[in-house]
């Protein structure tokens, strides 16, 4: 009873303990889902802060091509401006020079047409006056040689009024002196010789007649002749066919003077004929006339070189005031080309000159504006320059914030990439699984085994000792009685155990025969049950216990092979009582036919 | 003879088929070239251009089917998100290194539709690529002096239904760790980015 008792309390410290250890275990289950919870928390910051890591890279990608962009924008814009400056100076400088060039080349072509318009000018001017005093001077001459001309044909005129009045008055007289003597002689010598002689005379005297009424005719064709002669000084050609023709009467003047000659060796004999009439008057007469005549015709020869010279001259003069009138009209025209010459140049210099204003005009007001514009863009460009400046500080600055927000989530990233790398896992959106029986727990159940037999190994041999020790200690106590005392105690629990197995077997029959499920513990968590009805060995659920209130299904043939209906009590009415009840009524309905 | 690159088109289907068998070789690979489990115990193998390694231990290799297939379901099911070779002591159940595998899939490719082209040569190459990386990982992980048992997990979205031999599991972490990032290979309907993390 003693030894009962004992052994009772020995149970019951065995059951406080237990109630320890199970006590213990909960905390450490306890602790485990704490840890758990803390665990998916971790996870969950995990994925926020790769969340956040990535958002942040992105931004961080974004500003760095922002910077990249405003980098580049602000170096093409500096590049641009630069290019815009240097372009904009070079074409300054190189409009200045085109200007500066046509400035001068236009002031030397002006200055060069305007030295050749003066030097025109000036020429024209004096060609002018050179002419107009040409003009003036052929004018005068002209005037002088009309004047002469005039005197020539008023002397021309009076000589041959003369020379006819005087060979008229002196062939008259003549005539009349002849006729006198005629009659002298006819009425002093009245003998026959003297008659035939005189009749010879007188026939010489009508013939003489003849030939004085042939001269007067002469005369009176010498003057028309005159006339022809002042006529031909308007036409040359006549002229010198009637200087021919005076040349012809001039021979025959000559035959006449001959004829004259004989006839005064006629009046010779004749005197000497009749003495009243004494010879060397009649001589004298003759040689008078012949003097007259010799006169005469000098006076002709003369007036012919004359008349000829100022032919000769009136027609050189009037050559001349031709050549004069067509140079006049030359030199007028020239004068009046020039003065047109002139004054279009003078427009075209004028409207140069305006020209010229304007261009310079245009050039000042295009120095103002490109010196405004250069102004303005250069004061553009410094703001866009001062902007750019500003954004690219701002930029940097905003750079700086970012690499440094780049390090500590570089930084972050490595711890998460480590805690992943680790195997940390976000317990919310996976599930970690592995094989209930692998090699790492194979290898552990061996090495617990192993460790479990030492253990037990040891606490033996303590126990021998202890033994031992007692046994040494007590000395009264045998080792039989030790021997049978632990013969007792192993019997003891033998029977324990066989009390514990067939009340454990009963209640196990009992829930079989009540409940119609025979249910096998696999393992701590895991429960197998086995329907009374199953058609097969294999057909049974498997249930694990998560914790102390829920149970879970696992997938198995069985469980996958159930009806809808059936899973519904467990999916969506959430009962396990029902859902066995179903499975039990199905399997059962399968089972057994029920006999009325 | 010149080569010709001939393009093929890749199913969902085609992908998890070559996904799975590229994580199959690489565990193989890590298991041998870590010294989890005796040289003895492995036969060579020509896969990928390479003379791979492949464990002749039964257990090791039921086991490892049987994760295999099931991480084929899954991959159909687009439903796995990463897939761990866990290396732990077997002295002390601390982790040393884990081999993660991020799986990432094409959300427009369903199960029969929306095949990709890609020739499987070029994933052929990519893969070899990693192997090869895998291998010469010896040179700068630290030496396993004590000795190690591994374990798979897969992390599965949370809508998974646990298989009967299956549990949830916790992550395994590595205390302190640093970490190498291998190569990438991608079948177009499937993209697989390799990272190693070991104690330091």
């Amino acid at each position: 009873m003693g030894n009962l008792e004992e052994r009772r309390s020995e149970l019951f410290e065995i059951r406080s303990e237990m109630e320890v250890i199970k006590k213990s275990l909960e905390n450490a289950i306890r602790d485990k889902q704490s840890l758990k919870q803390d665990l998916e928390r971790q996870t969950n910051l995990n994925e926020q802060l790769s969340l956040e890591v990535e958002l942040l890279r992105e931004d961080v990608l974004k500003a760095k091509e922002t910077s990249r962009t405003q980098n580049e924008d602000s170096n093409r814009a500096d590049q641009e401006l630069i290019k815009a400056k240097a372009q904009h100076n070079e074409e300054l400088r190189a409009i200045k020079t085109t200007h500066e060039n046509k400035m001068i080349v236009l002031k030397t072509q002006f200055e060069q047409e305007i030295q050749q318009l003066k030097s025109d000018s000036q020429k024209l001017t004096q060609n002018n006056l050179d002419l107009r005093i040409e003009a003036d001077k052929l004018r005068l001459e002209k005037s002088a040689s009309e004047n002469e001309l005039l005197t020539f044909k008023k002397k021309l005129s009076d000589a041959t009024q003369k020379l006819s009045e005087d060979r008229t008055e002196m062939l008259n007289e003549q005539l009349q002196q002849s006729q006198v003597r005629i009659a002298a002689l006819e009425s002093s010598q009245t003998s026959e010789s003297d008659k035939q002689s005189l009749l010879m005379l007188t026939g010489r005297c009508e013939s003489l007649e003849a030939e004085l009424a042939s001269y007067k005719k002469q005369q009176n064709d010498f003057k028309r002749v005159k006339m022809d002669l002042e006529k031909a000084y308007l036409d040359n050609a006549s002229l010198k066919d009637r200087a021919n023709r005076l040349e012809n009467t001039q021979s025959e003047i000559a035959e006449l003077k001959s004829s004259v000659v004989k006839l005064n060796i006629d009046l010779l004999d004749w005197s000497r004929a009749f003495p009243n009439q004494t010879p060397i008057q009649v001589s004298t007469h003759l040689r008078q006339i012949e003097s007259n005549n010799k006169n005469n015709s000098k006076l002709t020869d003369t007036i012919r070189e004359e008349l000829y010279n100022a032919n000769n001259d009136i027609q050189r003069i009037q050559q001349t005031a031709n050549q004069h009138e067509n140079t006049i009209s030359k030199l007028r025209e020239e004068l009046e080309e020039a003065f047109t010459k002139s004054n279009t140049l003078e427009n075209e210099v004028t409207l140069l000159k305006k020209e010229l204003e304007r261009k310079n005009s245009q050039l000042e007001s295009f120095k103002l504006e490109s010196q405004m514009t250069q102004e303005q863009r250069m004061t553009e460009n410094e703001n866009t320059i001062s902007r750019l400046q500003s954004e690219l500080k701002d930029s940097e600055t905003t750079m700086i914030e970012n690499q440094k927000r780049i390090n500590l989530l570089e930084q972050q990233i490595a711890h998460h990439d480590h805690r992943l790398g680790r195997g940390d896992v976000n317990k919310e959106n996976f599930k970690v699984l592995h094989m209930s029986i692998n090699p790492e727990l194979k290898a552990m159940s061996e090495k617990e085994d192993l460790s479990g037999l030492k253990a037990k190994n040891k606490l033996l041999s303590t126990l021998v000792e202890d033994l031992k020790k007692k046994c040494q200690d007590q000395g009264s106590v045998s080792s039989s009685e030790m021997n049978k005392k632990i013969e007792d105690y192993e019997l003891s629990i033998k029977r324990l155990k066989e009390v514990f197995k067939k009340r454990i077997d009963d209640f196990r029959r009992v829930i079989y025969l009540l409940f119609g499920f025979r249910i096998d513990v696999e393992r701590e968590t895991l429960f197998k049950l086995s329907s009374m009805y199953a058609e097969a060995e294999d057909d049974f659920v498997v249930f694990s216990r998560k914790d102390e209130k829920t149970l879970n299904l696992l997938e198995s043939d069985f469980a996958n092979s159930l009806e809808p209906r059936v899973m519904d009590q467990l999916t969506r009415l959430k009962s396990i009582p029902a859902f066995l009840s179903t499975i039990t009524l199905d399997l059962m309905s399968k089972q057994t036919v029920f006999l009325s | 003879m010149q080569a010709q690159a001939t393009k093929s088109n890749i199913t969902l289907k085609g992908s998890t088929e070559i996904v799975s068998e590229f994580f199959g070789y690489s565990i193989n690979s890590i298991l041998y070239q870590r010294g989890i489990y005796p040289p003895e115990d492995f036969s060579p193998i020509s896969k990928y251009g390479l003379q791979m390694l492949v464990t002749k231990d039964e257990g090791l290799k039921k086991y490892l089917s049987q994760v295999l297939s099931k991480v084929s379901d899954w991959l159909m099911q687009k439903l796995i998100q990463k897939l761990v070779v866990v290396v732990a002591s077997v002295g002390t159940g601390e982790v040393l290194e884990r081999w993660v595998f991020d799986i990432e899939v094409d959300k427009d490719v369903g199960a029969d539709s929306g095949a990709k082209e890609k020739d499987v040569k070029v994933i052929h190459n990519e893969i070899q690529a990693i192997i090869r990386q895998i291998t010469a990982s010896v040179t700068y992980l630290p030496l396993l002096e004590e000795p190690c048992t591994f374990d798979l997990l897969v992390y599965t979205s949370r809508d998974t239904q646990v298989p009967v031999a299956w549990e949830e599991s916790d992550p395994k972490f590595i205390i302190n760790s640093e970490e190498v990032r291998l190569r990438s290979f991608t079948t177009k309907v499937h993209k697989v980015d390799t990272l190693v993390a070991y104690k330091a």
